[in-house]
C-alpha cells in the first residue's frame, strides 16, 4: 500500500485549517487516518505531546478509486514552530494506519506562525 | 495549549530529581553515619570509657557537618544573594518583541550591577559510554537533561538609589517559554554584581509566543 499526501499549503497561522488530499495506491490492508501532531525533537529524543486525528479516511478492504480530502483545525492557541541549536518544536501531518501499532505511511512538516505577526521569518 | 500541551511531567521530573540529588545524598550519608556509629558503639560497649564513647562522638561530629552542609545547600538554593538590590516586575508575562516591564531597585551602597535577560534550553540527550575506542556508541547509555543558554543580553545599571528602568527587550525570533517532555525553554531576569557575578538575584518570567 502506497500513500500520497498532498497539502494545499505548508504555512499556517494559529487557528487556521490544515487541509489536503490523501491518495492510496494499491490494496488497502489497513484503515487509514491523518493526524496533525505537535512534535518536540532533540538530537536524540522526540515526543508528541498533542495529536489531533482526522478520523477514518479509508476503511480496511475498501477499494479507493480517488483521493479523499481532509481538514483539521490548528488550535487557536497552537504554539508556533521554533528552532534552536538544542532542539525544535514543530507541527507535522502524519498519515497513519488505525491499528493498535500504528504505522506511519507518509509525513509532511508544516510551518505554524504566530497570528500577531505572520510576516516574521524566525522559524528556520 | 489547553488540550495536552499543559506542562509535561517527564523532563521537569528529571530536572527536579537532578536538583535534589545533593540534599538526598546528604540524607543518605546521615542515615549511613548513624547506622555505622550505633553499630560500632554496640561493638565497643565493653571497652574502657573513652573508647566506648568514640563511635558516638565521631558519629555526632559527622552528623553535625552533614547538617551544616544541608543548611548551606538549602540557603544557596533559596536566598537572594545580592543584598541591597530588588527586581520590581510589573508583570511576569510578556510577549516576544516586547520590552521587559521591570526596574531595578538598589541601595546606593551596592556595588556596580548589571541586569540581564537569559533564555535557557533544557534538552534530553543520550549520554554514551564507549565500550571500545573503535565504536563510541556501543557502551551503555543513559538519559540526561542538558542545560545551555540560548540567548542572553546584559545592561549595566548605575543609580544613586532610585529605581532604574530595565531597557532590555525580548527578540521577536527568540524562543518562547515552554515546558515539554524532551525540550524546554525558560526565561530569567537576572541582576548581578559586576565584580562578583556569582552574587545574583533572579526572577522567572513567562514569555508568550
Amino acid at each position: 500500500m502506497t500513500v500520497d499526501l498532498s497539502l494545499d499549503r505548508t504555512r499556517f497561522l494559529t487557528g487556521e485549517s490544515v487541509s489536503g488530499t490523501i491518495t492510496v495506491l494499491g490494496a488497502l490492508d489497513a484503515s487509514v487516518e491523518v493526524c496533525l501532531c505537535f512534535v518536540e525533537r532533540t538530537a536524540d529524543y522526540s515526543a508528541v505531546p498533542l495529536a489531533l486525528p482526522s478520523g477514518r479516511l479509508f476503511a480496511r478492504g475498501e477499494s479507493p478509486m480517488r483521493g479523499r480530502r481532509f481538514d483539521i483545525d490548528l488550535p487557536s492557541d497552537a504554539l508556533p514552530s521554533l528552532s534552536s541549536p538544542y532542539g525544535e518544536l514543530y507541527w507535522e501531518v502524519l498519515v497513519v494506519t488505525e491499528e493498535r501499532r500504528a504505522q506511519t505511511l507518509a509525513r509532511q512538516r508544516i510551518d505554524v506562525l504566530p497570528r500577531r505577526a505572520d510576516e516574521l521569518t524566525w522559524a528556520t | 495549549m489547553s488540550e495536552g500541551l499543559a506542562p509535561m511531567r517527564g523532563q521537569a521530573r528529571r530536572r527536579v530529581w537532578q536538583a535534589r540529588s545533593v540534599p538526598i545524598g546528604i540524607g543518605l550519608a546521615a542515615v549511613f553515619t548513624t547506622g555505622m556509629s550505633l553499630g560500632l558503639g554496640r561493638a565497643f560497649q565493653g571497652a574502657p570509657g573513652p573508647i566506648a564513647r568514640a563511635p558516638y562522638a565521631f558519629g555526632a561530629f559527622v552528623l553535625a557537618l552533614l547538617l551544616l552542609a544541608l543548611i548551606a545547600s538549602l540557603l544557596r538554593a533559596r536566598a537572594p544573594r545580592l543584598p541591597g538590590a530588588e527586581i520590581l516586575l510589573d508583570s511576569d508575562q510578556m510577549v516576544r518583541g516586547a520590552r521587559v516591564p521591570a526596574s531595578l531597585n538598589r541601595s546606593a551602597w551596592t556595588r556596580a550591577l548589571e541586569v540581564g535577560l537569559i533564555c535557557t534550553a533544557h534538552f534530553d540527550y543520550r549520554s554514551g559510554v564507549s565500550a571500545s575506542a573503535g565504536d563510541p556508541g556501543s557502551g551503555p547509555r543513559s538519559r540526561m537533561v542538558g542545560e545551555r543558554t540560548v540567548w542572553e543580553a546584559w545592561q549595566p545599571v548605575e543609580s544613586d538609589g532610585s529605581p532604574v528602568p530595565i531597557e532590555l527587550s525580548i527578540p521577536p525570533e527568540a524562543p518562547y517559554s515552554y515546558e515539554g517532555d524532551v525540550l524546554s525553554f525558560s526565561w530569567l531576569l537576572v541582576a548581578r554584581s559586576v565584580a562578583r557575578p556569582h552574587r545574583c538575584l533572579s526572577q522567572a518570567i513567562q514569555v508568550m509566543p
